[in-house]
């Protein structure tokens, strides 16, 4: 029997306040600030070393993007399980792929927003390199987008406020093993960013087209394991 | 709904009152069992009190009353409303929820401001606010409302909703004399529509009526 039903007008009409009360509540922890000073502050001294005539490439632009990926990179089920709040929002409010659609909703805008403050302070520090800040923001934005279900699946089974950062260990053990004993590189293969070439949209196609179809995908399995550890309705 | 009392009442295509209806319950702690042979029907029209100590097995049986979790043994039937007579989806454009349920464990997540939440329940809640949110409280962050004004706020929107269906486990808990007078007064009205239950380790407010089942631990005493 169906319970719990959505908001008056149906599953789709709960969607949109419920990202955005997420999206809000994204906003408003206190790790998004924190991702914003790393973000700011990593570029900023890859920059410092720049105009001290050591060239720090765009590498550094990396580093300062994945630091601040992993402060903000979560989705706050694990918090919602230890407030019961998943289950207020489920058996009185909400079904859960509602609940979980929210989540995945406001984390593509927060990844957005991320990027795009990444492209001006970029541009801002590397003095007006705009078409290169966009490009490597919009590669690392794919490259995130393509990991956001697995950060989803280890907040559903992992009481961990850095999800993302175990799964960035995760897959750069993964990298390293697999080179290590099969010579390979495939694991980056499979995400299309060995085709990278900094500066050449049309490089970006693999990774786009992964992550468009993949990281969907990947939701809709990830999303039938998360509701199995939500509260029944 | 293929089974039982529930697919005999959707036939029927008439809307009755939500019935709550137990039957040879058993509900285990553990190796524990906490009730045994419970059986007992609740009808909208008064607030049902179920009450005891800690421990007694309360919140167990509001759990498997409210069906979030199975009996041991026996079953529990939620019949008639809403659901009886409409599809889902038009229960839902409605304003129609079959079950609402709250534990004081319950709690906002502290970073959101108090009106991000009040907002979203503005969203998701049509009508009326039996439990009216404190607008003053504004700009406070969840983490920085008192116990009481959070309970508030999230007992106000789960009652704000058509229910067929109401279990409360321990509502009175953290809130204030005013407040608890307020919300015996919207039970007692939402009691007209809904099959209510609520627990409690308190005793049953003053101005209360309805039927009052006392787990002891060992049993169930009506």
């Amino acid at each position: 029997m169906s319970r719990g039903y959505a908001a008056r007008g149906g599953r789709g009409e709960a969607i949109g306040p419920l990202a955005l009360f997420e999206l809000r509540r994204g906003a408003q922890r206190p790790s998004s600030l924190l991702a914003l000073l790393l973000l700011a502050g990593t570029l900023a001294l890859s920059h410092v070393d720049e105009w001290r005539g050591r060239s720090a490439g765009e590498g550094f632009f990396g580093h300062a993007y994945l630091l601040g990926a992993i402060a903000f990179m979560r989705y706050g089920l694990a918090a919602d399980r230890r407030l019961r709040f998943d289950e207020y929002l489920i058996v009185n409010h909400v079904r859960p792929a509602t609940y979980l659609s929210a989540k995945v909703c406001a984390m593509a805008i927060l990844l957005v927003a991320y990027g795009a403050v990444a492209v001006v302070l970029e541009a801002a520090f590397s003095g007006g390199g705009f078409a290169d800040a966009a490009w490597l923001a919009l590669a690392f934005t794919l490259a995130a987008w393509m990991f956001a279900p697995l950060v989803m699946l280890v907040e559903t089974w992992a009481d961990t406020s850095l999800p993302a950062a175990v799964v960035l260990l995760a897959y750069f053990v993964t990298v390293i093993t697999i080179y290590m004993v099969g010579g390979t590189l495939a694991p980056l293969d499979v995400l299309g960013i060995t085709h990278l070439e900094p500066g050449y949209w049309s490089s970006l196609g693999p990774l786009t087209l992964r992550s468009l179809i993949g990281a969907p995908l990947a939701f809709l399995l990830v999303g039938a394991a998360a509701r199995l550890s939500l509260p029944r309705c | 709904m293929s089974d039982g009392p529930d697919s005999r009442a959707a036939s029927d295509g008439n809307e009755r009152r939500p019935t709550l209806i137990a039957e040879s319950l058993e509900i285990r702690r553990g190796a524990t069992v906490i009730v045994s042979g419970f059986t007992w029907t609740h009808e909208a029209g008064h607030v049902a009190w179920l009450v005891g100590p800690n421990g007694a097995g309360k919140s167990s049986l509001m759990r498997v009353l409210a069906r979030l979790e199975p009996a041991a043994a026996g079953r529990v039937t939620h019949l008639g409303g809403h659901a009886d007579s409409d599809s889902p989806a038009e229960a839902s454009r409605r304003g129609a929820c079959r079950v609402g349920y709250y534990h004081p464990s319950m709690s906002l997540p502290g970073e959101v401001v108090a009106r991000s939440f009040t907002r979203l329940g503005d969203r998701l809640v049509p009508h009326d606010k039996p439990l009216a949110p404190d607008r003053a409280l504004g700009r406070k962050r969840c983490a920085d409302l008192s116990t009481g004004e959070e309970k508030r706020l999230l007992l106000g929107q789960i009652l704000a909703r058509a229910r067929d269906f109401l279990l409360l486990d321990e509502p009175y808990e953290h809130l204030s004399g005013d407040a608890r007078l307020e919300l015996t007064d919207a039970l007692t009205r939402l009691a007209r529509r809904s099959a209510v239950v609520v627990a409690t380790n308190q005793e049953v407010p003053d101005r209360a009526d309805g039927p009052v089942l006392r787990l002891t631990g060992t049993g169930i005493l009506t």
